[in-house]
């Protein structure tokens, strides 16, 4: 038996709003691992270890940042638009060295190889912030500062609907940019036919070195946006990169609305697991990946373009 | 002392998975000819295209335009120096819509402004009028006809010296075959240079000034202009076994 307390109006508006919170999260941690795959063929295992990296930056960005300002918007600039820049200039980097060779190689071992990578960015982060979970310091933690609203007889926390709030602007700005730029229609060219898009004088490197560094910029966006709730630990990692495999596997690879309806379905389906069966609720994000798998292999929206 | 061919291919030797699919194949274009490349299918016209724009390694020989050697440069550097083309399998992109299409052989290059392409699109628009109609749907919902002078208008776009169209009759209705072959006279017209791979022997003799005979990847003959091409002595061979 369900208590009532379970059923309740609160109670249910308070865990859709975390299930909103989740699916923005996953959003964050998903949506470029898809595009990178839908628009440049790399399945790059590696992606959402980016949002733990991003974790991790923000963390140590906001804890020695204080004697410099504590004001909210500062903050959240920090959080929204300096540590995703910064992770864009060192994607850069990496995808010029690193990930170059894999965009040749078949999708098994772009797999295998990008599991290296999570290894490798795993023990910089121990290397650099130890194993042992870090948090933000109170001082400059924009989530504790916001504190919260009552909505509808539900605390709701100011930070988090904050942190809906700029997935919703990304989903957005990401299919804006894709509709309605050049650099966007030419993804969606690369996504069908690399070659004829070169055979056009296009310059494909640069386009996909914007595209790969945006990507993991999200991600470590997500992880930026994330860690003020909670704590950076090792296995943030871990868990995003299965979460994401996930994501995509229902959303269907290289679809930006897969994502974002996947991102929904799991979040929702983690917050309502949390509240019923929390010893399960990912066991049932996972079951759902297999019936996915089993009924349409190509995902929920996985046979459509990137925008379709 | 004479001027450098518009476009030269001299010699060139490709090798795909340990086969050598291109032996030794020269072919010189000059401004405003159009010449056939003719060959039965698998005879290496698409890969000697292909080669041409950079999607092949070249174990010997060298690509010329206008004496500038291109044969190390990127395959995006084709355009730049006034080479088009249209595949024989039209490689649209599906998702996006016609204009969109055509515009972006124009976008790798900064020296093009939208302006300019207007103007491009009026000229285009000029030898395949029909086009007018579809610009804005995507380009995966048209006929195969429709798709086909979307390829050819798209490798217009970028105001091409020589443009070479891969099997640009193939697949069509005879009516369609006809006002298409009516759109290769006006861009004949406009002064481009035209390479056209054909495998019908009658298309061929129907739009080309003169030709080459491909077999096997090797050029076998040319046919100067003023021959016929139809009669052709290695063309009956190939094609008929006389």
């Amino acid at each position: 038996m369900i208590p009532e307390t379970l059923l309740g109006q609160p109670f249910v508006l308070g865990h859709t709003f975390n299930g909103l919170y989740f699916a923005a999260l996953l959003f964050f941690a998903s949506v470029g691992l898809t595009l990178v795959f839908g628009i440049l063929n790399l399945l790059n295992m590696a992606h959402a270890a980016f949002y733990g990296l991003g974790a991790y930056i923000a963390v140590w960005t906001l804890n020695n940042i204080g004697d410099i300002t504590t004001t909210m918007v500062a903050l959240l600039l920090v959080l929204v638009i300096v540590i995703p820049l910064a992770v864009f200039v060192l994607a850069a980097a990496l995808d010029k060295t690193v990930f170059a060779p894999l965009y040749e190689i078949e999708p098994v071992y772009q797999l295998l190889a990008t599991f290296g990578v999570i290894l490798m960015l795993d023990d910089i982060i121990k290397y650099l912030w130890g194993a042992t979970p870090i948090s933000v310091d109170a001082a400059t933690n924009p989530s504790r500062q916001l504190g919260t609203i009552d909505l509808l007889g539900s605390s709701v926390s100011v930070y988090r609907s904050f942190v809906i709030l700029i997935a919703v602007c990304c989903a957005v700005g990401l299919y804006l940019m894709f509709v309605k730029t050049k650099i966007g229609k030419i993804s969606q060219a690369m996504s069908e036919d690399y070659e004829m898009v070169q055979m056009l004088g296009i310059n494909v490197t640069r386009v996909r070195v914007l595209i790969f560094s945006l990507s993991i910029a999200i991600a470590a966006l997500g992880g930026a946006l994330f860690v003020p709730f909670a704590v950076a630990t090792p296995a943030v990692t871990l868990e995003y990169v299965l979460l994401s495999f996930a994501v995509i596997v229902i959303g269907g690879l290289g679809s930006l609305k897969g994502v974002v309806v996947a991102s929904l379905i799991i979040g929702m389906v983690r917050s309502f697991g949390i509240a019923y069966v929390p010893a399960i609720e990912l066991a049932i994000v996972f079951a759902l990946m297999v019936v996915v798998i089993i009924a349409k292999p190509e995902g929920l929206f996985g046979d459509e373009g990137v925008v379709e | 002392m004479s001027q450098a061919p518009l476009l030269e291919i001299e010699d060139i030797t490709v090798t795909l998975d340990k086969a050598t699919v291109l032996e030794d194949v020269s072919i010189r274009i000059e401004p405003g000819e159009t010449v056939a490349l003719i060959g039965r299918n698998g005879a290496g016209k698409t890969t000697t295209f292909r080669t041409v724009m950079g999607q092949t390694s070249i174990q010997n020989g060298s690509i010329r335009v206008r004496g500038t050697d291109l044969t190390d440069q990127p395959s995006r550097s084709r355009i730049q120096h006034g080479i088009g083309f249209a595949p024989e399998d039209r490689r649209l992109f599906t998702t996006l819509t016609v204009e969109d299409n055509i515009q972006m052989s124009t976008w790798g290059s900064d020296s093009i402004s939208d302006e300019e392409f207007q103007t491009r699109r009026e000229q285009i628009l000029d030898i395949f009028p029909e086009m007018e109609e579809f610009l804005d749907r995507p380009a995966g919902q048209l006929s195969g006809g429709e798709q086909k002078m979307v390829t050819v208008g798209r490798a217009l776009a970028s105001d091409p010296d020589i443009v070479l169209l891969d099997e640009p009759f193939e697949g069509l209705a005879p009516s369609v075959r006809e006002r298409f072959r009516e759109g290769v006279e006006r861009i004949k017209d406009l002064g481009i240079s035209i390479v056209v791979a054909e495998s019908n022997v009658r298309h061929a003799g129907e739009i080309a000034d003169r030709g080459y005979v491909i077999e096997r990847g090797e050029i076998v003959t040319s046919i100067d202009e003023g021959e016929p091409i139809v009669d052709n002595t290695e063309i009956k061979r190939i094609f008929e076994g006389s």
